[in-house]
């Protein structure tokens, strides 16, 4: 695996604050890894200290292999993205497409051969001849990204590529964005959308409180979050401090019996919704409590259970219960991750 | 029954006629009207005779109009040029650099142009541009780039550069990103800023005639020394050259940001 | 364009001002200048033992002052009546900004031809049988008042301060008088709870700009203005063409008054559009 983009202790400031403190990752060619932050975090700051739009305060940024900690942006080999296209207004989308070749000295034959594979590749051949300002949202997308490979870069930051897009053109940007893979280049997108890593990412980055905090494939991350603050960022509802003692999870919900390699001593217990349903006739209830609260989500509705001390959420058996009703719970203990410590998120 | 605002509109959309069209028209007509005493509404008979001394052999006005386009043109290039710097340079400032920056921009607009001018004066000639046409264009330089300046301090303030640093990553230079982005881009404000300062040079009075020494004759002068000789039909004539290229220029311009607006979102 | 530098712009835009000044400073001490003798403020003294100087400083600042409130309230009144939508006010809009790059001489030119005492306004009284003879006009121009002057200033104002008053209503005032409108409110209720601070507040900076420019220009000044009281800007320029170098000093004397009206009013301007800015 070669890679296309290495930060090393990287920290950036946020305008006279510091923001990014300690930021180390690695992109390969041709993978696409998510940079999964909440809003606030610094994604944008970190993606334009990559490209050279903002300065670096201390670590290196390498690109392609060569340390480019110090360079000009124009000579990084990384894109980056705007959250909205900027594509330039004077020119056409052929223009547009071509402006990476021309500042290089390109043959003339040579670009427009080119500009026709890029159009081609994102589906967008027939615009080569209007303005911007013509296109619609989604088609000014493709054309950014078309022109950003015409670029040549080792490396493609998108800051956002999928915000400020309605429901069906979010739909059309991502197929673009999943369907262009290129070999030799890797590409860092910035989301706060869960859904959205989840689709794009070979592997997905969580960067919190100035770090990245864990590098993992999207379902990883998400059955095995390495901290507490991961686990409530990634909106995993159900977290539960107790002790892992001869084998057993202890907490004031009672003992849980669980198996496997788990850490002993102080722990919190993470696990989604769907590891919690509602026991029917013939299975043993691990847990009761009453239901307080019902959550209507559109594909999967929940409830709200306190079982004491404790608020658990689980998936809503049909018939959903009616509010302050009884319900025994049945938690799989396979799909329980268990993380060191207490909870503080 | 008609609302009091009604009647009101009624009543001052004929005045704002007339002062639209007031000055051409009474310009105009004084231009070519020779003969027109009191108490005639209209001129007794109308010669050209006033045109004559634009083009004609021993003509005034003709070489003060073209001594005033060459400063106004000059003025407006030189100030365009100054005022995107330094606009785009207070703007990037924060802080007490910018306030301070702002400041500075404020002072040759709000000092009064006389003042402006004597105290100048000594300056130039101390350059050795007491009197010559080049001193005058330094003094008008002076607060026209004051104005483009500030017109430029107000659009880098609300203008992002998002479209300068995708093409820096997409590898232009600084020189390029200017070349082939910002100065395309900007071609209506560029254009805006070239007039603003070619105005404010246009109408000059104080500073020519304290810069120039009475020896530089721009158009304005000319026109305040026929009327101060009751020549009513030469100064009138002066005035109209002095009205019609801003007013065409404003009407182009707008015409141009309508065709603009068509093309763009 | 560039995004260093902000000190060498502001160096060289204010220095060529500051320069003049502290030239004018010296020399009106008599440390400067043709004529100097060294330190003194005979000039200070003999400036403001001069009546001519408060009459003149005076008499620019009702005129400034009068000027602007005319103009003002005239661009507060169009833009008012004629917003967005109703009838034919698209076409008033644009004859208010049309006398806009007029320049300030041409506008003098035309209040001598409009409003002397043989100009058209005269001409249409003695149409009327008001009037028999020029001299039976009451004066405008060249008088105590400064009548002529105030109209011509106003009118050639009056299309700046209307072109910022619409773009005022059609941002701001438009979403505010629609919410107050469902809150409620009719007419003149709107125009006293919104479209009337939207204007002063917005139109505030302006109107102190102008006042500044109009307290200092010379142009339509020259044309209109009597030669007593003299104008501040005038009795400036008379004091410093004066053949008599000792007058000198006193013309720099002038032109240190004038940068304090003009600056004075600049950094109200600046004041209030904090305060705008802190407010929106």
């Amino acid at each position: 695996m070669t890679v296309a983009l290495r930060l090393d202790s990287m920290a950036v400031n946020f305008g006279s604050v510091a923001g990014l403190t300690d930021v180390t990752l690695a992109v390969a060619r041709g993978e696409r890894v998510v940079l999964l932050a909440p809003s606030g975090a610094g994604k944008t700051t970190l993606l334009r200290a990559i490209a050279g739009l903002e300065p670096v305060v201390n670590g290196s940024v390498v690109v392609g292999g060569r340390d480019v900690t110090n360079d000009p942006p124009e000579s990084r080999g990384a894109v980056y993205l705007h959250q909205t296209p900027m594509l330039f207004p004077h020119l056409d989308v052929a223009a547009n497409v071509a402006f990476p070749m021309r500042l290089r000295g390109i043959d003339r034959d040579d670009i427009s051969r080119r500009v026709s594979e890029l159009l081609a590749s994102v589906q967008v051949s027939e615009l080569a001849g209007r303005r911007p300002g013509a296109l619609s949202g989604g088609q000014r997308h493709r054309v950014a990204l078309a022109r950003a490979i015409a670029a040549n870069p080792q490396m493609l930051l998108l800051d956002e590529p999928l915000a400020s897009l309605d429901p069906g053109l979010r739909q059309d940007v991502r197929q673009v964005l999943t369907r262009t893979h290129l070999d030799g280049t890797g590409m860092l997108i910035a989301t706060h959308d869960l859904d959205d890593a989840v689709l794009l990412a070979d592997r997905v980055a969580v960067l919190l409180g100035g770090r990245i905090a864990q590098v993992a494939p999207a379902e990883e991350l998400f059955r095995a979050p390495a901290t507490v603050a991961i686990a409530a960022f990634l909106g995993i509802p159900n977290r539960i401090t107790g002790r892992v003692e001869d084998g057993a999870f202890c907490s004031s919900m009672g003992r849980l019996p669980v198996g496997g390699a788990v850490p002993h001593g102080p722990v919190v217990a993470v696990f989604a919704v769907d590891a919690v349903t509602v026991a029917t006739g013939d299975e043993q209830a691990g847990v009761f409590g009453e239901v307080v609260e019902l959550h209507r989500h559109l594909r999967h509705p929940s409830i709200i259970v306190q079982c004491g001390s404790v608020t658990l959420e689980a998936l809503a058996p049909r018939p959903v219960p009616s509010r302050g009703a009884t319900v025994g719970l049945v938690i799989d203990p396979s799909v329980i991750h268990f993380v060191p410590g207490t909870d503080d998120a | 029954m008609t609302s009091v605002p009604a009647m009101l509109r009624r009543g001052l959309l004929p005045l704002l006629l007339l002062s639209a069209a007031m000055p051409l028209a009474i310009l105009g007509l004084a231009s070519i009207g020779s003969d027109w005493f009191f108490p005639a509404l209209l001129p007794g008979t109308f010669s050209l005779a006033s045109w004559r001394n634009v083009v004609g052999t021993g003509a005034l006005l003709g070489p003060a109009l073209l001594a005033s386009a060459a400063l106004a043109l000059a003025t407006g290039l030189a100030a365009m040029v100054f005022g995107a710097f330094a606009g785009s340079a207070i703007a990037a400032a924060t802080g007490w650099r910018r306030v301070i920056g702002a400041g500075a921009a404020f002072l040759p607009v709000a000092a009064p142009p006389v003042a402006l001018a004597t105290g100048l004066h000594a300056t130039l000639l101390g350059a050795g541009l007491g009197s010559s046409i080049v001193g005058v264009f330094v003094a008008h330089v002076v607060p026209a780039c004051g104005y483009t300046t500030l017109y430029f301090l107000g659009i880098f303030t609300v203008r992002e550069g998002g479209h300068e640093d995708a093409a820096r990553t997409l590898g232009a230079g600084r020189f390029d990103v200017l070349r082939r982005v910002t100065i395309p881009m900007m071609h209506r404000e560029l254009l805006e800023a070239l007039l603003l300062g070619a105005i404010v040079s246009w109408g000059q009075v104080a500073l020519t005639l304290v810069a120039g020494g009475g020896s530089v004759r721009t158009l304005p002068l000319e026109v305040i020394d026929y009327l101060v000789a009751g020549q009513d039909q030469l100064a009138a004539t002066g005035s109209l050259l002095l009205v019609i290229p801003p007013l065409a220029a404003f009407g182009l311009m707008r015409l141009a940001l309508r065709n603009v607006e068509l093309v763009l979102p | 364009m560039i995004r260093r530098g902000a000190g060498l712009a502001a160096f060289l835009v204010a220095t060529p001002v500051l320069i003049g000044i502290a030239y004018s400073a010296l020399a009106s001490v008599g440390l400067l200048g043709p004529g100097s003798t060294g330190f003194s403020t005979a000039s200070w003294a003999s400036a403001f033992d001069d009546p001519q100087l408060l009459r003149g400083l005076g008499w620019s600042l009702w005129v400034a002052s009068a000027a602007t409130a005319l103009a003002t309230m005239a661009a507060v009144v169009v833009a008012a009546l004629f917003r967005p939508g109703t009838r034919s006010s698209g076409v008033a809009r644009l004859l208010a900004v049309m006398p806009l790059p007029l320049s300030h001489l041409a506008a003098g030119v035309l209040g001598v031809l409009v409003l002397g005492q043989s100009g058209l306004l005269a001409r249409g009284a003695f149409m009327a049988g008001w009037i028999d003879q020029p001299a039976a006009m009451p004066a405008l121009i060249y008088d105590q008042w400064g009548i002529g002057l105030i109209v011509v200033l106003a009118w050639k104002e009056f299309p700046f301060l209307a072109l910022i008053a619409f773009s005022l209503l059609a941002d701001r005032g438009r979403a505010l008088e629609e919410a107050a409108r469902t809150l409620g409110a009719r007419g003149r209720a709107v125009f006293w709870a919104v479209t009337w601070p939207v204007l002063w507040r917005g139109l505030m900076p302006a109107v102190v700009a102008v006042f500044a420019f109009v307290a200092g220009t010379y142009e339509a000044t020259v044309l209109l203005a009597p030669s007593d009281p003299l104008a501040l800007p005038l009795l400036t320029m008379e004091r410093y063409t004066d053949v008599g170098v000792a007058k000198r000093g006193e013309a720099h004397v002038l032109v240190l008054i004038g940068l304090v009206v003009g600056i004075g009013a600049v950094a109200l301007h600046e004041a209030a559009r904090a305060r705008d800015r802190r407010a929106t």
